[in-house]
């Protein structure tokens, strides 16, 4: 389904994981590090959107609108005005959502690319090799090395320590929490009863998520994850920095005559 | 909201499209593996879920195990008869289970692997080798106690061969090993050039040839451990090369049939197939079989003439294994296992599992 774009990602992976020494857990992350820059404009497009989202909260025509319309029976006047705020001020409601939709097929691509380059059966190595067109001297490079740490890059990480009769999942837990704290800078932050109740719901759900995804899956792929998450938050502080954009910016104060 | 449910279904989609290409991955994951006791007749064929004994004459279904399906047990490595009847099968599940031959009950497992077994282990009178794809050679006595094991630095996919008291490995970390058989105590290793995927061929006088995914065949001295000559081929050697007669016969992934004097490494014939070739060619009553991935079952004469040729409609891969008069064919990407055709290339029979795989 996806093949137009694991094909490539497969490729690219393991041309860097030559050139970095056949290092398969730093390729992961300098290959995820690339995809971030290229994925830039959408994200700085979802932050941007995020923050106007937040700094909409404090508005006095948007509480004014939702404390007029409310119930159930205005549920759709409610969404006109809204509409209508939003073009005023030059907010885009589903900034949030293309990179979103972005990211669900790189997550699958990667998936995909590690599985594929950490190839576990005999099927599984025909059809990798035969996938790498773009990659030199590809006989020297099989298989690949899938050591990274105390990790099996291919198989679900968990870290064994003698005393403990069970193995930790080490990197599940951390996608749990950088995750966690990425959508939490995502979501809207002011005392809004039923906002805040979604907004602290999605805190805890998708980081719960991704990190069920990271315990049953191989470790390559929860590397991503961590390593996306760290990035991203590197991101958004570096973005928070400068003053709020002008065209995101509300007036507090109600104009007078 | 729309975005916030949206947001909220995504990580199930995500799961959902992971989990939907997962289990289809797994069971294909090789083709079947078939051996033949020459003695009572019987056929074993390990794919899937399951492994069946079969009887030759016509492929009727005589057992299989597990009787009931299980979720977590997998096979496409060739099962191995012991000496006293108890049937070695090597499972993706990281274990290796002794079967009673007879009736397919079970007698021991072994559970001390890491990873996948994909290569068949090899049976010696007091001595089970078992190559796991955690790298490492799990030697077993026959009640399946640990006796010793040897580590290598990547996947063994490959069945070793014993040359009298010297156990040879090859292994996917490129090298070439000679171990003592009795203690794993390495005497030699040589690095092959490629990753090696399939087991080493031997030869009366004391070589092993391997096949590497280089694009190299290599004929090795087993007593000093030193490279007697090396064959560039056109495509990455999967299968073993077979030896018959000072001859060598391999197949390669770019259809290529060569025909090598094993003595000297030269060149004798090389014909090209239509599909790759991932199995050891059977040199049988003066005829090279091969099976290739375009379904197509070749017939040559000694001197790389093409007798016949039959399609089987499917692609297919490993090798053809020599069973009486029948040549057992795996095919494991449609409904059908196992097929049975004669040296003419007729088919006599074809076995299609009556339990699901």
């Amino acid at each position: 389904m996806f093949e137009f774009i694991i094909v490539p990602f497969t490729n690219v992976l393991v041309f860097i994981y030559s050139l970095l020494g056949h290092n398969f857990g730093l390729a992961i992350i300098v290959f995820t590090l690339l995809v971030r820059l290229i994925t830039y404009p959408f994200n700085a497009q979802q932050m941007k959107s995020a923050k106007a989202m937040q700094e909409l909260q404090s508005n006095p025509k948007w509480k004014q609108i939702q404390e007029k319309y409310k119930g159930k029976e205005n549920r759709e006047k409610l969404a006109q005005e809204q509409m209508k705020l939003y073009q005023e001020l030059g907010i885009n409601p589903f900034g949030a959502c293309l990179p979103t939709l972005i990211q669900l097929p790189l997550i699958i691509a990667m998936y995909w690319a590690i599985t594929r380059a950490l190839a576990a059966t005999p099927l599984q190595l025909l059809g990798f090799v035969r996938g790498l067109s773009w990659v030199p001297d590809v006989s020297n490079l099989i298989p690949l090395n899938s050591r990274f740490l105390w990790m099996d890059l291919g198989q679900p990480e968990r870290l064994y320590l003698g005393f403990i009769p069970f193995g930790i999942p080490v990197l599940a837990i951390l996608v749990m929490i950088t995750s966690y704290f990425q959508t939490k800078m995502m979501t809207p932050s002011n005392p809004n009863d039923q906002s805040a109740q979604m907004g602290k719901a999605m805190n805890l759900y998708m980081p719960i998520l991704m990190a069920y995804i990271s315990y049953i899956y191989s470790a390559g792929l929860a590397l991503y994850f961590v390593t996306s998450n760290v990035l991203g938050i590197a991101q958004y502080y570096i973005t928070k920095r400068p003053a709020a954009t002008a065209k995101t910016v509300v007036p507090t104060k109600p104009k007078t005559n | 909201m729309m975005i916030k449910r949206f947001t909220k279904i995504l990580p199930i989609i995500v799961i959902g499209l992971l989990l939907s290409s997962c289990g289809s991955d797994v069971a294909a994951g090789s083709w079947p593996g078939i051996s033949f006791d020459e003695k009572t007749g019987n056929v074993y064929v390990a794919f899937g879920q399951a492994v069946y004994n079969l009887q030759l004459d016509n492929g009727a279904e005589r057992w299989h195990y597990p009787a009931e399906r299980q979720a977590n047990f997998t096979t496409f490595a060739s099962p191995q008869l012991t000496e006293d009847g108890q049937l070695l099968v090597a499972g993706y599940d990281q274990t290796l289970y002794s079967l009673d031959s007879a009736d397919g009950s079970s007698n021991w497992t072994f559970a001390g692997a890491t990873n996948r077994y994909i290569g068949s282990p090899l049976i010696t009178p007091d001595i089970i080798y078992a190559p796991n794809s955690d790298g490492k050679l799990y030697a077993l006595d026959p009640n399946g106690s640990l006796l010793w094991t040897f580590a290598t630095e990547q996947p063994l996919w490959s069945q070793p061969v014993l040359v009298g008291t010297v156990l040879v490995v090859s292994s996917t970390d490129h090298k070439v090993y000679a171990l003592d058989a009795q203690n794993g105590e390495e005497i030699w290793s040589l690095d092959a050039g490629g990753a090696i995927v399939s087991s080493p061929s031997v030869s009366e006088d004391g070589f092993v040839f391997v096949g590497t995914l280089d694009q190299n065949v290599s004929a090795i001295d087993v007593g000093t451990g030193s490279v007697a000559w090396t064959f560039g081929t056109p495509g990455w050697v999967w299968g073993s090369p077979t030896y018959s007669d000072a001859q060598l016969y391999v197949g390669d992934l770019e259809g290529t049939v060569i025909a090598l004097d094993a003595t000297s490494g030269r060149e004798i014939w090389s014909v090209d197939t239509e599909g790759a070739i991932t199995g050891a060619p059977l040199v049988l009553n003066d005829h090279v079989y091969v099976i290739n991935e375009n379904g197509q079952v070749i017939s040559f004469t000694l001197d790389g003439t093409i007798q016949w040729t039959k399609n089987i409609e499917a692609a297919i891969y490993g090798s053809p294994i020599a069973a009486g008069d029948l040549l057992l064919i795996g095919v494991g990407t449609t409904d059908s296992v196992v097929t049975a055709v004669d040296q003419n290339g007729d088919t006599v029979w074809t076995f299609v599992p009556a339990t699901p795989k």
